[in-house]
């Protein structure tokens, strides 16, 4: 929390889905923290203790969502942690979603409503 | 050159043409209308009203009759210079086959009242054209000849004198292509049958690949080993003699592979398969639509072993596992021919996914009015945008998973005891779940317990379960159910998404795993498909030795259902 507000951190290695996200999210009465690779994420993290990560699945290192995932949780992350993926990537992914002890999967192109509704479910 | 020089140059041969004086030849050239057909196109269909006679002026055509068992066969096959269509005008009787192009065609054709006045006007023409019908006639009983030969023309249904054991290959053949097995697994069964039976010692599938210029083994296996001829022999046609089996569209037996090789001595197929020690042959042509795709032979270590009734028992067969073929013959066509496009195909689609997923989220953020409100007419324009673009991601996706599928290189990635409703059932519904909550649909989960596993590829099986869902998402019923069901017995495992709606026809069917089919339904032209989805499903389970099937009560409901064996025989390659 800061300021009263969740704090939502989203990693995330495209600016225009990072803007969109972070509006809506803002406009929802979130305070987003913003990270552009697995790296500055896992900093992020360290910094700004949030209450909920997203994590873009495919970055430019084809595992680096799953590798966030599980370096957070190896680093005693305990937040709900969900990742966003485009259809493609999710159903040819053989990841097992279940041992990442993932809170769920967001589709691309993003649902704000959806978002907005599942955020609010785990930030009570 | 002139149309009446050109006339001359094809009908040379005929003495009754070049008795014919310049004024006739000159009214003959008036009355001929040239008809271009593109090669495979259908010139007139068994039935069709006959009112017009042509002469083949380049191409050839392929004379194709139904037999009394349905069954599409070549009769004939027309050259330049031979006319044709000529039985049903002098008859006023429907044409008497179907006719086909062959290449590009070219016909010179004379329309029935043009032919009256012509013949009254022109004297000479009645008599050659007598003498070009009766030349039919005899071309027509030679080849007719050829078949008698082998085929017993008064009983043509060969169930009827086949042997309980026979028949029951005949049905389970039947049985296994309606299934939807793959053609490894229904050759294999087909040999297994016919070893049974006896008088198979090697059996071999071709296919005429390179656009008909060269005969490939596919698949072949036999009871001995080595093999002297390859298993992936190669051979241009046209040094083939199997040229001829596939003009006549008749099976050719060698009973005497010695003889024959005395008779061929160039023959190196022969030479090569009698080192193995077989001695007689049956080829039979295989035919998809009256279009030859390849070969189904047939060896035994015996002489003199293949009589009619074999003859008719192979052709029986072959006609039922034309459905199988055509299948692998298009994967193999497509997978030869495009070596790197599955390689481009995955490049561009993810190049293409994230900024096509990035616009589609921009214009949801302005629709939902985060960036303040937007007029009627802005919002509309921004959801017919959004559609589009989300249909775009769904053709990338799509074209994602057929790159991933028909990936020859493919090494299937399988792990053993996969629990199906956890990692494969749950994953794939999480991906139409929001989707699906937008049309009011409910899914229900139908799951066995304990849960049903088996040794698989993940991803690929995720691939296979998630077209089954999205196929269900699209043409379900607004407000319907979808059921997805996991169970399992002894050997197999068996997924299945059922949903309510519109389904589909018997005849239907059999296009659905087609690539780049589209039902041309009410429901299918509504909701635009990309026909890649179901056929990426059905080369998925293919892959783990499995079978789809698809089954609908028409406007009520359909079912696609998966069945795999509990376990694969070893980290397969792809074929």
């Amino acid at each position: 929390m800061k300021n009263g507000k969740h704090v939502i951190l989203y990693v995330e290695d495209d600016a225009d889905f990072r803007h969109s996200v972070r509006t809506a999210l803002e406009s929802g009465g979130y305070e987003v923290v913003e990270a552009s690779s697995g790296e500055e994420g896992l900093r992020r993290c360290e910094e700004t203790r949030p209450d909920l990560i997203l994590v873009d699945l495919m970055m430019e290192e084809v595992d680096a969502g799953t590798t966030l995932v599980r370096d957070l949780k190896a680093a005693g992350c305990n937040v709900p942690i969900f990742v966003l993926s485009t259809v493609g990537d999710a159903l040819s992914a053989s990841t097992d979603y279940t041992s990442l002890g993932l809170a769920g999967v967001l589709q691309k192109p993003i649902d704000f409503n959806a978002l907005l509704t599942l955020v609010k479910s785990k930030l009570k | 050159m002139s149309e009446a020089a050109r006339l001359r140059e094809l009908f040379a041969e005929f003495s009754w043409f070049t008795a014919l004086n310049d004024t006739a030849v000159k009214n003959l050239t008036q009355k001929l209308r040239s008809l271009h057909f593109a090669d495979g196109q259908l010139i007139c269909e068994e039935g069709d009203t006959g009112d017009w006679t042509f002469v083949v002026a380049a191409g050839e055509i392929a004379v194709i009759k139904k037999a009394v068992d349905g069954t599409f066969v070549q009769v004939n096959v027309l050259r330049r210079g031979d006319w044709g269509g000529m039985m049903s005008l002098f008859e006023n009787a429907p044409r008497s086959a179907r006719l086909k192009a062959r290449g590009d065609v070219e016909l010179l054709a004379l329309f029935d009242e043009d032919l009256v006045r012509l013949l009254e006007d022109t004297p000479g023409l009645s008599t050659g054209l007598i003498g070009l019908m009766s030349r039919r006639l005899r071309a027509d009983a030679v080849h007719l000849a050829a078949t008698l030969r082998y085929v017993n023309v008064t009983g043509l249904d060969v169930y009827e004198d086949c042997s309980p054991e026979e028949r029951l290959l005949l049905d389970t053949i039947n049985h296994r292509v309606g299934a939807g097995e793959s053609l490894e697994a229904i050759m294999d069964f087909l040999f297994d049958s016919f070893r049974r039976l006896g008088k198979c010692d090697r059996m071999t599938l071709a296919f005429i690949e390179d656009g008909g210029s060269r005969i490939t083994s596919h698949w072949t296996r036999a009871t001995y080993q080595p093999l002297k001829l390859p298993s992936d022999y190669s051979q241009a046609r046209s040094t083939s003699s199997l040229a001829k089996v596939l003009e006549t569209g008749q099976p050719r037996v060698i009973n005497d592979l010695e003889q024959y090789l005395r008779d061929h001595p160039q023959s190196r197929a022969t030479r090569l398969i009698l080192q193995e020690g077989i001695q007689a042959s049956m080829t039979c042509p295989l035919t998809v639509d009256g279009r030859p795709v390849g070969f189904l032979f047939h060896s035994s270590r015996e002489k003199n072993v293949y009589d009619a009734h074999q003859v008719r028992l192979q052709l029986a067969v072959v006609e039922s596992i034309s459905q199988a073929v055509e299948k692998a013959y298009r994967i193999e066509q497509l997978t030869r021919a495009n070596s790197d496009y599955s390689e481009v195909l995955t490049f561009v689609s993810h190049e293409l996914q994230s900024p096509l997923a990035s616009i589609v989220t921009d214009a949801q953020l302005l629709v939902d009015g985060y960036l303040g409100p937007l007029n009627d007419q802005q919002r509309d324009k921004l959801e017919r945008s959004i559609k589009k673009g989300k249909f775009l991601l769904s053709l990338v996706g799509n074209y994602l998973n057929l790159a991933r599928v028909e990936d020859r290189s493919l090494r299937l990635d399988i792990r053993e005891d996969v629990d199906l409703c956890q990692e494969v059932c749950e994953p794939s519904i999480g991906m139409i779940e929001a989707e699906a909550a937008g049309k009011r649909m409910s899914i229900e989960r139908n799951y066995a317990s304990p849960s049903p596993r088996a040794d698989c590829d993940v991803s690929l099986m995720r691939i296979a379960m998630g077209n089954l869902l999205r196929n269900a998402l699209q043409y379900g019923r607004e407000e319907g159910v979808i059921r997805v069901s996991a169970t399992a017995d002894q050997q197999f495992v068996h997924l299945s998404v059922w949903n309510e709606g519109p389904g589909f026809s018997k005849s239907q069917r059999s296009k659905l795993f087609r690539k780049f089919s589209r039902l041309d339904s009410p429901a299918s032209r509504r909701e635009k498909g990309t026909g890649i989805g179901l056929y990426s499903t059905w080369r998925a389970v293919q892959v783990h030795h499995g079978r789809v099937a698809a089954d609908s009560a028409e406007g009520d409901w359909a079912e696609f259902s998966v069945t795999l064996p509990r376990h694969q025989r070893s980290q397969s390659k792809a074929t």
